[in-house]
């Protein structure tokens, strides 16, 4: 194509469009996150090999989401979940998401004590072993806090 | 010959596009209002952790009277009254709200950002039409105003692909990291096929790197809704099957995005049987691709606000 025509196809939304991306762009570099410019970095650095999340396992060592219960009462009544402590306890690879820990938190903090048939569950920080070969990721657990609680869902 | 740019809404009003605009905008801030009010009425779990935070904290309804501020310039923006200082005043009081968000919460709500960076291609549009033609025509107005919005939203992707490689490189495709975001967001899940589908990526190292690849391409790739309607059609149906991916995988609903991209590149006017305009702006004079200086002047101030408040802007992760 000549470079005439190239230019007959140009047009101004052509030029608005690309002006506006590559003004968003540059300004969102300088800035970070300041509304509305984003370089949108969310989970932008590289992943670590371990990765640990904090989970539920019932008597019968099935394990679950911390939502699917309610109804907490753990033993000591004060432990709560905490970045810092979590990996004193049980290690550096037991690093969850600060604001995944604090959602958990959250839920057990609401959903307390509530009279019921409960059962007893243990709270585990799973941490993950990510490799790069097939099969399931090799996972380590620790054990944080041993609690009752009541199936969601289920009849009081 | 086919110009390098053309839309669905070509030959159509624009008012659907513009009140989608303002109701995926209004809903997103109303709901980034109703977290702020949550959070700021609970300083033991959200503690103030800044001058804003702290003085805001003390006046009874502050988040809604914020909202009331931003839905004032979104409803001139709706009504085409004042479109460019109307937006200009919404994402001025949606900045605060953000700010408030960032100091409470730890973090932006990337969500608002995407309508957020869409009302600002609106009225960067809205401007530029301003100063190619004094009269203001709407149909040129809302027609630069749509370009506007698809370069920021597009620029939006491209800055996450770009943040990925600047910061993790090549890395960023390993096969661990869509299988950290699986494992720390939720691994497990109600549904089977979904317990199922999840378990596939961690237990397949080469399907995480697949995912992982195609998140950098089209992510990457999102400068192509800069070009032909139905290549932005095709580009944004991969976008769309991404954050599709993220919900399944990672439990991250971004329903704002997903929403202005259907918006944006459907071809609704044809699906409605809309009519056409009676005397559809002709590609003339006030088409050819021209930057007036005012217009490189308020491009310009852009970055400069950008770099002015650089020292407030969030970076993390």
């Amino acid at each position: 194509m000549s470079s005439p025509s190239r230019a007959r196809r140009l047009t101004l939304p052509w030029l608005v469009a690309w002006s506006c991306f590559a003004v968003y762009l540059g300004a969102a570099r300088q800035v970070g996150s300041f509304f509305p410019l984003s370089v949108f970095d969310m989970y932008q650095g590289q992943a670590p090999d371990v990765v640990a999340r904090v989970l539920a396992v019932d008597a019968s060592g099935q394990v679950h989401e911390l939502h699917r219960f309610e109804g907490f009462v753990c033993e000591p009544a004060a432990w709560r979940l905490d970045r810092r402590e979590l990996a004193r306890q049980c290690g550096d690879d037991h690093r969850p998401l600060p604001y995944v820990l604090r959602d958990q938190q959250q839920w057990i903090d609401d959903h307390r004590d509530r009279s019921g048939a409960a059962e007893s569950i243990t709270i585990i920080s799973r941490a993950h072993v990510l490799e790069d070969r097939p099969g399931a990721p090799a996972a380590r657990d620790c054990v944080l806090v041993r609690c009752t609680a009541t199936r969601r869902g289920a009849a009081p | 010959m086919t110009p390098l740019w053309r839309s669905y809404w070509d030959g159509y009003a624009r008012t659907p596009l513009r009140l989608g605009l303002v109701g995926i905008a209004g809903l997103e801030l109303f709901v980034e209002s109703y977290q702020v009010a949550w959070q700021a009425g609970d300083p033991a779990r959200y503690p103030p952790s800044g001058a804003l935070s702290r003085g805001l904290a003390d006046l009874p309804g502050a988040p809604w009277f914020v909202f009331a501020m931003i839905v004032v310039g979104l409803v001139a923006v709706a009504r085409d009254r004042s479109p460019i200082a109307g937006g200009l005043w919404a994402l001025a009081w949606a900045a605060l709200l953000s700010e408030w968000q960032t100091q409470i919460f730890g973090s932006p709500s990337r969500n608002a950002f995407f309508p957020g960076a869409a009302v600002l291609g609106w009225v960067l549009g809205q401007l530029w039409a301003g100063f190619v033609d004094h009269d203001r025509p709407r149909e040129l107005r809302e027609r630069l105003g749509e370009a506007g919005m698809l370069g920021c939203l597009a620029a939006a992707y491209v800055g996450s692909c770009l943040s990925k490689l600047l910061s993790a490189g090549a890395q960023w495709s390993s096969a661990t990291q869509v299988r950290a975001l699986v494992l720390w967001q939720e691994p497990l899940a109600d549904w089977g096929w979904l317990l199922a589908y999840r378990q596939a990526i961690l237990d397949d190292p080469s399907l995480a790197r697949i995912a992982a690849i195609a998140t950098l391409v089209i992510e990457g790739g999102a400068f192509l809704l800069l070009l032909g309607p139905r290549l932005r059609l095709v580009w944004a149906a991969l976008i769309f099957a991404l954050h599709l991916n993220i919900i399944l995988l990672c439990t991250m609903p971004y329903l704002e995005p997903m929403a202005l991209l259907l918006l944006l590149v459907v071809p609704w006017p044809r699906i409605a049987g809309a009519t056409r305009l009676a005397h559809p702006h002709a590609t003339d004079a006030r088409e050819r691709p021209t930057l007036p200086w005012t217009m490189a002047i308020a491009l310009a101030c852009v970055m400069l606000f950008a770099w002015a408040v650089a020292p407030w802007g969030w970076r993390g992760h």
